[in-house]
């Protein structure tokens, strides 16, 4: 399990550093991820808003106003991307750092031979594009039936 | 990659003492092991919910024609179905890291009192099951079936807003 996030040097290095730097090291990434998270949840309030803007315009039949607003729904859909990219890396990152910081952390390629072959889901990944493509086909709706947001 | 040594020979070369200080040390460890992974289940749950919740919301947007708000909780949906993934993923570390102790400390207290093992002993202690699929499929969920029937207004949202809402 040597996931293209960290690199294995990356990974020893923080095995070793004591524990009140590896709590450091987790307090920040806690920090990006909370922040990333942040912009997300904006976002989304901000799709919502319009969202219901294009409802009350296209009541009113207030067409050019509806589409302008249904443009920046989908505007801030496409844009929400390389947000969403970075937030599942650090994500995963924080998550492998926090159970390696727990005291007695073993990593899988140190276990018996009996218990190899274990499926770790994203971090049994090896390469960024394997991992953007398992998640465009298991977490985005739209593309699940069919729509292509990249498009 | 796996550790070179197997578990049941390193433990035999151990005095009764060491075994005993082993099996304490893995006994802390495989309780630590628990404790993470009943906290990585809980959020595991809080978020099944939290999907199921959103999902409905969408479901009954589309049906009352309200395209535009169901694509709003599309990004929600994404975030929260991303989240999901990498505690699913989390959770298989911590299984492995919780199973692997309680192998060890079983193997030690086998070990000390006479039983002999080999690989072919420690391959059927580990359960199948935990070898299996994290979550490359997306659960059982009439959620996509739906979704589907609303894909042309959907897409129609998405790729041409010359039109205003459906």
């Amino acid at each position: 399990m040597i996931p293209w996030f960290y690199s294995l040097e990356q990974f020893t290095e923080f095995k070793n550093y004591k524990p009140k730097k590896r709590q450091k090291i987790i307090d920040e990434m806690k920090k990006n991820v909370n922040g990333q998270k942040l912009i997300l949840e904006e976002t989304s309030k901000s799709l919502r808003k319009h969202a219901l803007g294009v409802s009350r315009r296209t009541k009113r039949n207030d067409k050019h106003r509806a589409t302008e607003e249904m443009m920046t729904v989908a505007f801030d859909l496409k844009n929400a991307e390389p947000v969403l990219s970075n937030y599942v890396n650090s994500l995963l990152l924080l998550r492998v750092y926090e159970i390696m910081h727990i005291e007695g952390y073993e990593d899988p390629s140190a276990l018996p031979e009996a218990m190899a072959d274990i499926d770790y889901g994203l971090y049994s990944l090896s390469t960024e594009d394997e991992l953007r493509s398992l998640l465009k086909q298991t977490t985005d709706p739209l593309a699940i039936i069919g729509i292509k947001l990249d498009e | 990659m796996s550790r070179e040594v197997p578990i049941w020979s390193e433990l035999g070369k151990y005095s009764s003492k060491k075994l005993n200080k082993k099996v304490g040390e893995h006994q802390l460890n495989l309780e630590r092991f628990e404790t993470s992974t009943r906290d990585s289940i809980q959020k595991l749950s809080k978020l099944e919910r939290e999907i199921k919740r959103v999902e409905k919301r969408i479901v009954s947007a589309l049906e009352k024609s309200n395209t535009a708000e169901a694509i709003s909780d599309i990004l929600l949906i994404r975030v929260l179905r991303i989240e999901e993934m990498v505690e699913l993923s989390a959770l298989s570390i911590l299984r492995t890291n919780r199973f692997y102790n309680k192998l060890y400390t079983d193997i030690a207290r086998g070990i000390e009192a006479g039983v002999k093992y080999d690989e072919a002993s420690i391959q059927s202690m580990v359960p199948e099951n935990l070898k299996s699929v994290v979550s490359t499929a997306i659960a059982a969920s009439d959620f996509y079936d739906i979704l589907s029937k609303y894909k042309s207004n959907l897409s129609h949202y998405i790729n041409d807003t010359e039109e205003g809402e459906q």
